[in-house]
This record gives structure tokens, C-alpha cells and sequence, in this order.
């Protein structure tokens, strides 16, 4: 008995009713999915209520990628360098994405790149990059100042 | 996955350096990286054998690292423990086996130096006696004059009041170096420090007779004393720090 699972086809829709179709083997790049095949609940259309279009496009990009055999080891680090050069709206949803999904290694990948975005800064740096309201007082920002005044000579 | 729990997991892969400057970001991020959880994480990474232990081996993590993450550099001597108004100085000057000057000096008159040079000294001497180093100097008065010919010797002890015990600085030792250029005549003896303080040596008192030129070369004519530390102390409070660490009896 062959299990013809390469040529499965999955279906899947985003909270703003775009539908995609992936190979089973792309999909079940995501342990969340591949958990519903597993169980047999992947033959309908499975709802992704908490994952936009946008970023649910990102994310099959990002699984098909990691299938296909064809792409060498430079050419996939160069992808992942690209791929995450987002804004920090993005960046969120694509975190929320690949949590909620649990795709291996994009949820690091992204975390990771996070954290490389604030390597470096100051703090009214990180603010702007990731769109943070300053609400210290003028004495509270002068205490963290004074905390922190080791790190900044 | 909430927006903290997105900080606390982006938190650990930072460095020291730029999780401090995440608190600075705002009240949230503020709270959330001074939990001490994530210097332990930082800790871990540069000295793994720290987090064996089941606490830091400090108050916090936090305080471990940003002590040690690097040399540091700048530091500043702590207030000394004693003071100039707690000192006597016992000062005694011969030529040959004659007493030439004998004095108690209390460390304040020391301290404050010379006020006024007298006319009549050199512009080497002049440029010295005003600069910004702190020295111990003594007018001497009245003034006295040593033949170059003979052998000069000083001794030096002083008194301290706060524990009534007294040190030498100088165990009568010879003035050898008689700088003529500079108008002073040198002597120096190696400090005796006090068993607490056993891997230091070579330091030296120095003890200065400054003279004027009177055209008469067989003899110097003293106007003050000074006495110094300038191999090792040349700030107030480093010189107090320094006599604090004699070998007081």
C-alpha cells in the first residue's frame, strides 16, 4: 500500500478570506499543520483566523524554500537575509506566524533578527525603529541613565 | 505570543551593552529586562562556569556583569582615613654630628607649603614652588646655611594622634643629590610599610633643602624644606593614603 502523501495538496485561508494551496510537503514544514494532517483534519480547507494574507504568503514562501532541493546552502542564507528585511509590523505579525505555526527555525530566525535590530542602538533608536512611545518622566529617564551609565562609556 | 513574550524571548540573544540600553526604551521594556533572569543569560554566555552555582555570587546577576564585562580603567582612591590635622611631623637636620634644625611640624603647616617665596630665588625654583603638584613644604626660619662641604643628614618621623603611634618616614639618611641648577639639595629613604601591606616596596620619601644662590659657593643658603612622594603619591590624598599604610607603632 503506497501512501501517495507527496502529491496531497492542502488548502488553507488566511483571516481575510485569501486562499492558498501548498504541497503537503511544503505545509507540513509547520508542526501546527502537519499535527491536523496527522489527525486527518487537513482534507478541507483548514481557517487560519490569526494569520493575514500578506504574512501567511510570506511564511508558504519561506516552507517551499526549505523543500526544494534544488536551492544550495548560499542561496537559502542569502533568502533568509532578505526575507526578513521588514518593517517591525511585519516582523510582529510574521513572529505572531511562526509561533502560532510552529515553523522550525523561522520563529528563531525572526527573534533572532529582532534582536540584531537592536544591537547597537540607543534607546531613542530602538524606539523609532520599533515605534515606541517614550513615557518616562524626565527623572525616571534620568535615574536609567544613571543605572546604566557603565554601559554607555 | 504576547508582545512580552516576544521581548523575554528576544531579551537573552542580546549583549550586556544593549539590553542596558533597552531599559532605557521605555517603562515596559524597562521592567521587563531588569528582571535579573536575563543577566543571568548574559552571565552564562561570558563566564559559564558562574551560573553553576544555584545564586549569583554577587547581590544580582545584573551587578556581576556590569562590574566585571570590562577593565576598569578610571579609579578613584576612597576619602582617606587620616587627616594632615592629625599628624606631627619630628624633623631633624645635621651637618656632621651638629644639630642644625629641629622641629615638631604639625601636618596642617605642612600642608599649606609656602605662601610666599622670598625674593631672591631662581626661576626653576619659582616655577616649582608655584605648581599644581601637592607637595609638603616648610619655610624654614630663621634661615640657615650648610657648608657643601660637610655631610648632611635628615631624619624624619611622624606622629599620629587618632591611634598615638608613630612611623618613620626617614631614618637618617644623607643628602647626596645637591641639584645646583634647580637650587635644591635631595635625600631619600625607602618607606617602611606596615605587615597589612606586604607586596610593596621601593617606594621613597624624598626630602628637598631649597636654597638661594648668595654668590658664596661653599655654601647653600636654606629657605625651606620640602618633603615628597613622587614616585608613588602626588595628590593630597593619595600622599594621606600613603602614610596611612606605614608601619605605625
Amino acid at each position: 500500500m503506497s501512501s501517495s502523501k507527496s502529491n496531497k495538496i492542502v488548502k488553507l485561508e488566511s483571516s481575510d478570506n485569501k486562499t492558498f494551496e501548498v504541497e503537503e510537503a511544503v505545509a507540513v514544514q509547520s508542526e501546527t499543520l502537519k499535527n491536523m494532517v496527522d489527525d486527518g483534519c487537513a482534507n478541507d480547507t483548514i481557517p487560519l483566523p490569526n494569520v493575514n494574507g500578506k504574512i501567511l504568503e510570506m511564511v508558504l514562501g519561506w516552507c517551499k524554500k526549505h523543500v526544494d532541493e534544488t536551492v544550495t546552502g548560499d542561496e537559502l542564507n542569502k533568502y533568509e537575509a532578505d526575507f526578513l528585511d521588514l518593517d517591525q509590523a511585519d516582523l510582529y505579525g510574521l513572529l505572531m506566524a511562526a509561533n502560532f505555526l510552529n515553523v522550525k527555525g523561522l520563529l528563531d530566525r525572526v527573534l533572532q533578527r529582532v534582536a540584531d535590530m537592536i544591537k547597537g542602538k540607543k534607546p531613542e533608536e530602538i524606539r523609532r525603529i520599533f515605534n515606541i512611545k517614550n513615557d518616562f518622566t524626565p527623572e525616571e529617564e534620568e535615574e536609567i541613565r544613571l543605572e546604566n551609565a557603565w554601559a554607555f562609556d | 505570543m504576547t508582545y512580552e513574550e516576544v521581548l523575554k524571548a528576544v531579551f537573552p540573544l542580546l549583549e550586556g551593552v544593549d539590553l542596558a540600553s533597552c531599559m532605557a526604551v521605555c517603562k515596559q521594556w524597562r521592567d521587563i529586562a531588569r528582571d535579573d533572569y536575563f543577566w543571568k543569560c548574559i552571565c552564562a554566555k561570558r563566564w559559564p562556569s558562574i551560573c553553576k552555582q544555584r545564586s549569583p555570587p554577587t547581590v544580582t546577576y545584573y551587578k556581576l556583569y556590569q562590574t566585571f564585562y570590562k577593565r576598569q580603567h578610571c579609579r578613584t582612591l576612597p576619602p582617606p582615613k587620616l587627616s594632615f590635622d592629625d599628624l606631627d611631623f619630628f624633623i631633624d637636620i645635621w651637618t656632621e654630628d651638629r644639630l642644625i634644625f629641629s622641629e615638631v611640624v604639625p601636618g596642617q603647616v605642612l600642608q599649606n607649603g609656602f605662601k610666599i617665596p622670598p625674593p631672591g630665588i631662581c626661576d626653576v625654583l619659582r616655577f616649582h614652588l608655584e605648581g599644581p603638584e601637592f607637595r609638603m613644604r616648610l619655610p624654614v626660619k630663621p634661615r640657615f646655611t650648610v657648608p657643601l662641604s660637610q655631610t648632611v643628614s635628615v631624619s624624619v618621623l611622624v606622629a599620629r594622634k587618632d591611634s598615638n603611634t608613630v612611623a618613620c618616614i626617614i631614618n637618617k639618611t644623607m643628602f647626596e643629590y645637591i641639584d645646583q641648577t634647580a637650587y635644591r639639595a635631595m635625600a631619600f629613604d625607602y618607606l617602611d610599610f606596615s605587615p597589612v601591606h606586604p607586596f610593596i616596596s621601593g617606594a621613597r620619601a624624598w626630602f628637598s633643602l631649597l636654597f638661594i644662590e648668595d654668590g658664596n659657593e661653599d655654601v647653600i643658603d636654606v629657605f625651606g624644606i620640602e618633603m615628597d612622594f613622587c614616585d608613588t603619591a602626588n595628590s593630597k590624598e593619595e600622599v594621606l593614603w600613603l602614610l596611612d599604610m606605614l608601619d605605625w607603632q
